[in-house]
């Protein structure tokens, strides 16, 4: 009878990392993110053991140099959902909601209403990757608003004026009605129309929300996240000027002669005849765009630092002119590594699992060259 | 230095802790080098070490490892308690830099084994309680994958592949940053 050595049975370093208490240990040791998701990558065992320590791994691990930027080296992806009550928001728990707001790894959610009638509006706001949720108080009666935007707060329009009020984790209530300057609301930020006539401003740390018209023809395509000592962090609006052959982005409405151009590589339409953004992932600056033409639509990632645009969806445009399943209940989302590797486990069916990849695509963004 | 560890030893000398490995060997060693090890120095606080402390999740090659480890250190450790009440603080410095240094040589001359030798050490560590040592190991594991590929990383540790073809595609295309 012949011996075939066919190797260790059980491999070594499991067998060592599965017998310390400290498993995490190997992983937090200046591993950067790519390593560990190479390691994830490598068997079953590894993939759950990144993924389910990942809060330890971060928690734990020694950071010689912090970024000069948190938003380096997010990960960046977006949910979209097609009907109500789809799979991604039973997964959360909550079926039959819709998906009004993303922001900062949080979704927000407009729970089911008991009766068309029903005048309450019940928003969860909820982590996608953990499925912790809490339940803001419900809006009713005379608070009840009418049809809304939602990002950091809620606005909408009374009967002579346009309102917006915020919600506090920390007090656990709705602020009192803010007034907002300007005659209507598009949306706010992340969230506008296809009418650019108006620009929509908000600061974030004041929650002062303006309208005012575009100071020149142009059309409203991109904005980006900017940090300024004296007024906080500020949206900066990219418009697209007509008279600017090529690919070119014209930066701020008062600098019309400052320009960017964004790559995007050989897959874009040549000539759009129409941008319009899905949103804004504030803390990596990444932007939601799509370009289209009369036939097609194409919807970019576009990383503002290092002025390149990835194509994450392309297809033909329906009747209506937009992108089947892209154009109704579109929302970036970013998480930090933890949840980007607590997450990839949730593809492995994992009972335990989010169930979310089919509405989650995953961007990557690296760098942006602030690392 | 000399005259600090001279003292040391004098002073351990009167307390001296018997270590017993799974082999049945035994290693007398300072309560100083024993007890960089938690697990060791809990003992001692309890009073169990009459008659020595087995070790039974220990062999007698990867004690003796462990125990060069903590002597190096519970040594160096002691030689920068006595120098930094009779030097300047130049010479302190220097002395801490050069002591850094060998500790440093000590350590990399140190992880220079065999890949099961590590795995020991790891477990060892763990199951001691001694954070540097279990720090210095791990630090070696997490090296030796930086920078390689899943297929590389099987390879070097004899991990078998449990992914579908079809997990595998997906997990490429998912993180394929990760791979460029």
């Amino acid at each position: 009878m012949g011996f075939h050595f066919v190797g260790p049975l059980v491999d070594p370093i499991q067998l060592a990392l599965g017998h310390i208490s400290n498993i995490h240990l190997v992983f937090t040791c200046s591993l950067e993110l790519d390593d560990l998701v190479r390691c994830a990558a490598t068997c079953r065992r590894w993939r759950r053991l990144v993924s389910s320590e990942a809060a330890l791994i971060y928690r734990s691990a020694p950071r010689p140099r912090p970024p000069r930027r948190p938003a380096s080296g997010l990960a960046v992806g977006l949910f979209h959902q097609v009907d109500r009550g789809d799979n991604m928001c039973a997964a959360l728990r909550f079926r039959s909601s819709r998906l009004v707001a993303s922001r900062k790894g949080r979704l927000v959610l407009e729970l089911r209403r008991a009766s068309p009638d029903d005048a309450v509006l019940r928003l969860a706001v909820v982590n996608a990757m953990t499925r912790a949720a809490s339940l803001l108080p419900a809006l009713s009666c005379m608070d009840m608003p009418g049809r809304y935007a939602c990002v950091v707060l809620i606005s909408y329009n009374r009967r002579k004026s346009t309102v917006c009020r915020s919600y506090s984790s920390g007090t656990g209530i709705w602020a009192p009605e803010a007034k907002v300057s300007g005659d209507r609301v598009l949306g706010i930020i992340l969230d506008w129309t296809q009418n650019n006539d108006d620009l929509v401003s908000l600061c974030i740390q004041t929650l002062k929300l303006s309208v005012r018209p575009l100071p020149f023809s142009a059309n409203l395509c991109i904005a980006r996240v900017v940090e300024n000592q004296v007024l906080g962090t500020l949206v900066r609006m990219l418009f697209l000027d007509h008279t600017i052959s090529g690919d070119n982005w014209l930066r701020s409405p008062l600098k019309k002669t400052l320009t960017m151009a964004i790559r995007f590589g050989s897959t874009c339409a040549r000539s759009p005849t129409s941008v319009s953004m899905f949103g804004v992932c504030e803390t990596s600056g990444v932007v939601f765009a799509m370009c289209s033409d009369d036939q097609r639509g194409w919807v970019y990632a576009v990383n503002m630092d290092k002025e390149e645009a990835h194509l994450i969806y392309e297809a033909a445009l329906d009747d209506r002119g937009c992108l089947p399943e892209f154009c109704e209940n579109f929302h970036g989302y970013e998480m930090d590594h933890v949840d980007y590797l607590a997450s990839l486990l949730a593809s492995e069916g994992d009972p335990n699992g989010m169930g979310i990849e089919a509405s989650w695509k995953r961007s990557y963004q690296r760098g942006s060259g602030h690392e | 230095m000399a005259s600090a560890g001279s003292g040391d030893e004098k002073a351990a000398a009167a307390a001296m802790i018997t270590l017993i490995s799974s082999d049945n060997e035994k290693f007398e060693v300072t309560e100083a080098t024993a007890t960089l090890s938690q697990t060791i120095r809990h003992m001692i606080e309890d009073g169990c070490t009459d008659g020595g402390v087995p070790l039974p999740n220990v062999t007698s090659k990867i004690l003796a490892r462990v125990i060069e480890y903590c002597k190096k250190h519970a040594t160096a450790a002691a030689g920068e308690e006595g120098s930094s009440s009779s030097f300047s603080d130049a010479a302190f410095l220097e002395v801490d830099r050069a002591f850094l240094e060998e500790l440093e040589e000590f350590d990399d001359a140190f992880l220079e084994v065999d890949r099961a030798t590590l795995f020991d050490l790891i477990l060892a560590a763990n199951y001691l309680d001694i954070k540097g040592l279990l720090n210095l190991t791990c630090q070696k594991v997490a090296d030796s994958v930086k920078g390689k590929t899943p297929e590389q990383i099987r390879e070097m540790y004899n991990i078998v592949n449990d992914l579908t073809p079809e997990e595998e595609a997906e997990i490429r295309r998912e993180t394929q940053w990760a791979f460029e």
